[in-house]
């Protein structure tokens, strides 16, 4: 009995060197206070300098008084008391080289396992996304949950800093536009581990949610810099190929079944204007083959809709109102999903994973047309079909001053 | 020079107050089996007095043979007992025969002289029919049949048990000619009454709790358990104390072998005094080494008795208002008689809480310290920065904060406990101002520690029953030192030692970590982490090997 309990007890001793710590038996330990949690990453190629990798970092300031001012020569903190970020920057000829020298500049630890944010500068995305984002997907204290955006016309550190001139934390701002852009339907959350997805899907390409700074005025009148979505960044072959804005964006959602929530403002019988809140959206792609050739593909979308809103006082609950209003959607929804296809076949980018969806649903005939992918793909003859439901009315069957208007 | 007392434990002859009232001709037959291997215990018992007061008598009496071998007398019983103040020796005549002397001999305080007066002596000074009696074996005939007003009495050859029965609370007669005596047991002495049980409430059963005295002890259990099977033998532990010890159980129910066990084990302590629980418990259970308990103590008689019937073995101790159940498993400790009496949905609900809070009680100082310092990622990141802002300006590490917080908690519990009732309050309001606003607001612990300790501490009380929740108190101080060193790794190898060494004990043959890990896990899903509706529960734990497994439709 003894013999068996020391032997179990000098198993788990050696079990302990399985804790991948080669230097110290037991893992490393660090107090929970002495950590700058990092909560918004931007990633910077910076072309005058050999070190070309720039790297800024945002946290929320927790020490009053700004307790990590007068940094190094390349760290800066531009962050204050209060509500806003405390920023680092730094440099280095790789992100991982960045990353090792930001943690000069700090007299924490920068934790990074806290990281819900990527912003990918306009010339990094440009550049080569995979080389950028390759750090990040690989350690192992980072989240592959985290949401990447691409920062366009500017840098990320540029966005970081001037944003954070607001009383407004650039974590929480980032948080209720990824809310925003899902209602309004005209972008979408790309996760970490989705973007890896689209880079090793062998002929798709990326499509990242884009941001920029925006001037607007507050209730005092006075510009301020604020961060608005710019719909989606568009890649081919792993650079940024162009962008697709916010005024046709949302049949990217529609094409890839993202669509939860949007508005289509369509007029009535009276001319007047009508709100059709999209509720659902279902596509399929379906392939049509001669043979082994792909002929066309047909984009079979249908919306499904509620009346959320009606200007004019007319009577609506007769069918041909409601269809004349479905029919107008289907308009804008078709063509927004036409424009789209336009657009990255321009850019030569399967961003909207056409292959991927035919490969499923015709994986033999697609391992004929596989290798030649790209070349056939502009040539392809999309149809796209839209049929709109108006659903639900909501308990209003006559709108406000329906009687008096007769 | 006095030398410690050697007392072979027996079995007293006069447990016949178990006897079946229609019980079958074996169990008859095993109480006279048990009367006959009584009088040979008896025969070979030695006895020793502290008090005696001639050092020649002392080195006399140490040899139990000399005093097995010494007849009842007076003179005997005087030498032994010596110049004792609370004895008290008083010779009358039988009928005022001078020629008729026999000795009462008594503990005062311990009988009730009027007893002794109206319903001993008034008889054997004024009844008639001892007029015709001339000699003693006549008179103790007499006695024996009835002539005196008292039912509990007893004829003793042997000195031994005639002491044992006066040092008990007996009335001795002792007739110096016939060498004999005839005990009554006549004791009253001051008792404390039956009250509600102080540290087992009872919401909703009922509300007696067991007291100091054996056989008011055992009436409560009668009054319960009415089956004439139901067995309660003594046996005497503690060289000094001779404390009588009530092993109680079910005839053709609770499993033999775990009784003769237990009988067995009782019978081989040896020691000077039984005034502590721990006095038997600690000499009985299988495993030393081992913080958890392996018996169940309870003051409430109807959990005490709901054991019994599913077949366990019940102790009962003189003198200690405690009774104790062989053998306990682990989900013993999470139940509470109360779960018996609300609706089984509700029950189940609540002992799935005690689990739940068993397990945060258990680890959630550990895991706070292994998140907090080794796992910060899985923190969400909103409460991270609480933690963080929480602990801005506090010098001393989590894992110091922690431990220090725990030890004042331990110290905190453990002066409510010694303190009387009114300054317990007192030692609380300091804990509270002093340990938790004042250290907070000094910037020495953290208010997230706190809260911490406060979930942890009030997680561990809703445990029933003390001593394992006592258990679990050192093991989470265990699991924080692990935690502190090499976080949930640390915390996770010692909950393997944790789950290892619960399943390797054994208690009186049974697997202690059952019904979890024994019996294919039958019993787990009837009545351990949940209550079925009791027409579910038809058979006794299985563990047990009771030899009547079904308690209902049988």
């Amino acid at each position: 009995m003894v013999i068996k309990k020391t032997v179990c007890i000098f198993t788990l001793i050696l079990l302990l060197n399985l804790s991948g710590c080669k230097k110290n038996i037991l893992p490393k330990r660090y107090e929970i206070n002495e950590l700058m949690l990092v909560q918004v990453v931007g990633i910077d190629k910076f072309p005058e300098s050999p070190n070309d990798c720039m790297l800024t970092v945002a946290s929320k300031d927790l020490d009053a008084g700004g307790g990590q001012g007068n940094l190094g020569s390349t760290g800066k903190n531009t962050g204050s008391t209060g509500e806003k970020a405390l920023i680092l920057t730094s440099e280095g000829k790789t992100m991982f080289d960045a990353a090792r020298n930001l943690q000069t500049h700090s007299n924490k630890t920068i934790f990074w396992g806290h990281t819900d944010y990527y912003l990918i500068g306009e010339e990094a995305a440009r550049d080569n996304i995979a080389k950028y984002i390759d750090f990040f997907t690989r350690d192992h204290e980072l989240r592959i949950d985290s949401k990447v955006y691409i920062v366009k016309g500017s840098t990320a550190k540029e966005l970081i800093e001037q944003f954070n001139q607001l009383d407004f934390f650039i974590f929480d701002k980032l948080e209720s536009l990824g809310q925003n852009i899902r209602l309004l339907g005209t972008s979408y959350e790309i996760e970490v581990h989705e973007l890896m997805r689209f880079l090793d899907i062998h002929h798709a390409s990326a499509r990242i949610p884009c941001i920029y700074l925006a001037k607007r005025s507050d209730d005092d009148g006075k510009q301020i810099m604020d961060i608005e979505s710019g719909g989606y960044a568009i890649f081919s072959d792993l650079k940024l190929a162009g962008y697709i804005g916010p005024d046709i964006s949302r049949g990217i959602n529609a094409i890839t079944n993202t669509l939860d929530s949007s508005v289509v403002v369509v007029k009535d019988l009276a001319g007047k204007d009508v709100s059709l809140e999209i509720i659902d959206c279902k596509t399929k792609v379906i392939p049509f083959f001669e043979g082994n050739t792909l002929k066309s593909v047909t984009i079979n979308t249908k919306v499904n809709s509620n009346l959320a809103e009606l200007q004019s006082q007319t009577d609506f609950t007769d069918e041909q109102s409601l269809r004349f209003m479905e029919s107008q959607q289907s308009v804008i929804i078709k063509k927004e999903i036409e424009s789209v296809i336009e657009k990255v076949i321009e850019y030569e980018s399967d961003c909207l994973e056409i292959c991927d969806r035919i490969r499923l649903s015709r994986p033999y005939k697609w391992l004929q047309i596989e290798k030649k992918w790209m070349e056939i793909f502009p040539f392809i003859e999309f149809i796209v079909q839209v049929e709109s439901k108006i659903q639900r009315t909501y308990e209003l069957k006559e709108p406000s001053g329906y009687k008096w208007s007769e | 020079m006095k030398r410690p007392i050697k007392l072979k434990t027996r079995t007293r002859p006069d447990d016949n107050n178990a006897k079946p009232e229609s019980g079958s001709k074996e169990s008859s037959s095993k109480e006279l089996n048990s009367k006959k291997t009584d009088s040979k215990d008896s025969a070979g018992k030695r006895l020793c007095s502290e008090e005696s007061g001639s050092k020649e008598s002392c080195s006399k009496e140490a040899s139990g043979k000399e005093l097995s071998n010494k007849e009842v007398t007076t003179e005997n019983i005087r030498n032994i007992l010596s110049d004792s103040s609370d004895i008290n020796y008083q010779v009358h005549y039988i009928n005022g025969c001078p020629d008729l002397p026999v000795s009462v001999i008594y503990v005062d305080g311990m009988v009730n002289t009027k007893i002794v007066n109206d319903d001993i002596l008034k008889p054997l000074t004024q009844e008639k029919i001892f007029e015709e009696a001339n000699d003693f074996r006549t008179i103790i005939d007499l006695i024996e049949h009835g002539t005196t007003y008292h039912a509990s009495r007893k004829l003793r050859s042997s000195l031994d048990d005639t002491l044992t029965d006066i040092l008990s609370g007996s009335v001795a007669l002792v007739f110096d000619r016939e060498k004999k005596a005839v005990t009554f047991e006549i004791k009253d002495f001051e008792k404390r009454t039956i009250s509600e049980p102080t540290n087992e409430s009872a919401l909703k059963g009922s509300k007696d709790c067991f007291i100091e005295v054996l056989r008011v002890n055992t009436s409560l259990v009668r009054r319960k358990i009415h089956t004439p099977c139901l067995r309660i033998r003594e046996t005497i532990v503690g060289n000094q104390t001779r404390t009588p010890v009530a092993v109680i159980y079910i005839e053709n129910l609770t499993n033999e072998k775990i009784v003769n066990e237990v009988f067995k084990r009782l019978n081989e302590i040896n020691i000077d005094a039984v005034t502590t629980a721990g006095s038997i418990e600690e000499f009985i259970i299988d495993r030393k080494s081992t913080i958890f308990p392996l018996i169940l103590n309870t003051e409430r008689t109807d959990k005490f008795c709901h054991n019994i019937l599913e077949g366990r073995v019940g102790l009962l101790i003189d003198g200690l208002p405690t009774a104790y159940i062989i053998p306990a498993t682990i989900d013993m400790f999470f139940q509470a008689p109360e779960d018996y009496a609300y609706n089984y949905i509700i029950s189940s609900f609540v002992r799935l809480m005690r689990y739940v809070n068993s397990v945060v009680s258990l680890v959630f100082p550990a895991f706070y310290i292994a998140i907090t310092t080794f796992h910060q990622e899985m923190i969400p990141t909103d409460l991270a920065i609480s933690i963080i802002r929480s602990k801005a300006e506090v010098p001393f590490p989590t894992s110091s904060s922690v431990i220090f917080m725990l030890l004042s908690f331990e110290v905190l519990v453990e002066a409510g406990f010694r303190l009387p009732r009114t300054m317990g309050q007192t030692v609380s309001i300091i804990g509270a101002l002093v340990v938790g606003q004042a250290a907070v607001e000094a910037k020495i612990i953290s208010p997230t520690v706190v809260i911490i300790i406060a979930i942890t501490g009030m997680a561990g009380f809703t445990i029933p029953n003390q001593d394992f929740a006592q258990a679990l108190r050192i093991c989470r101080l265990v699991f924080t030192i692990c935690a502190t060193a090499a976080g949930l790794y640390g915390l996770t190898l010692g909950f393997i030692i944790l789950i290892y060494h619960l399943n390797s004990i054994e208690t009186f043959g049974v697997p202690y970590y059952s019904p979890f890990a024994a019996n294919d896990g039958r019993d787990i899903a009837k009545d351990s982490i949940i209550r079925m509706s009791m027409n579910s529960m038809r058979k006794r734990p299985a563990s047990l090997k009771t030899t009547n497994k079904r308690r209902q439709g049988w």
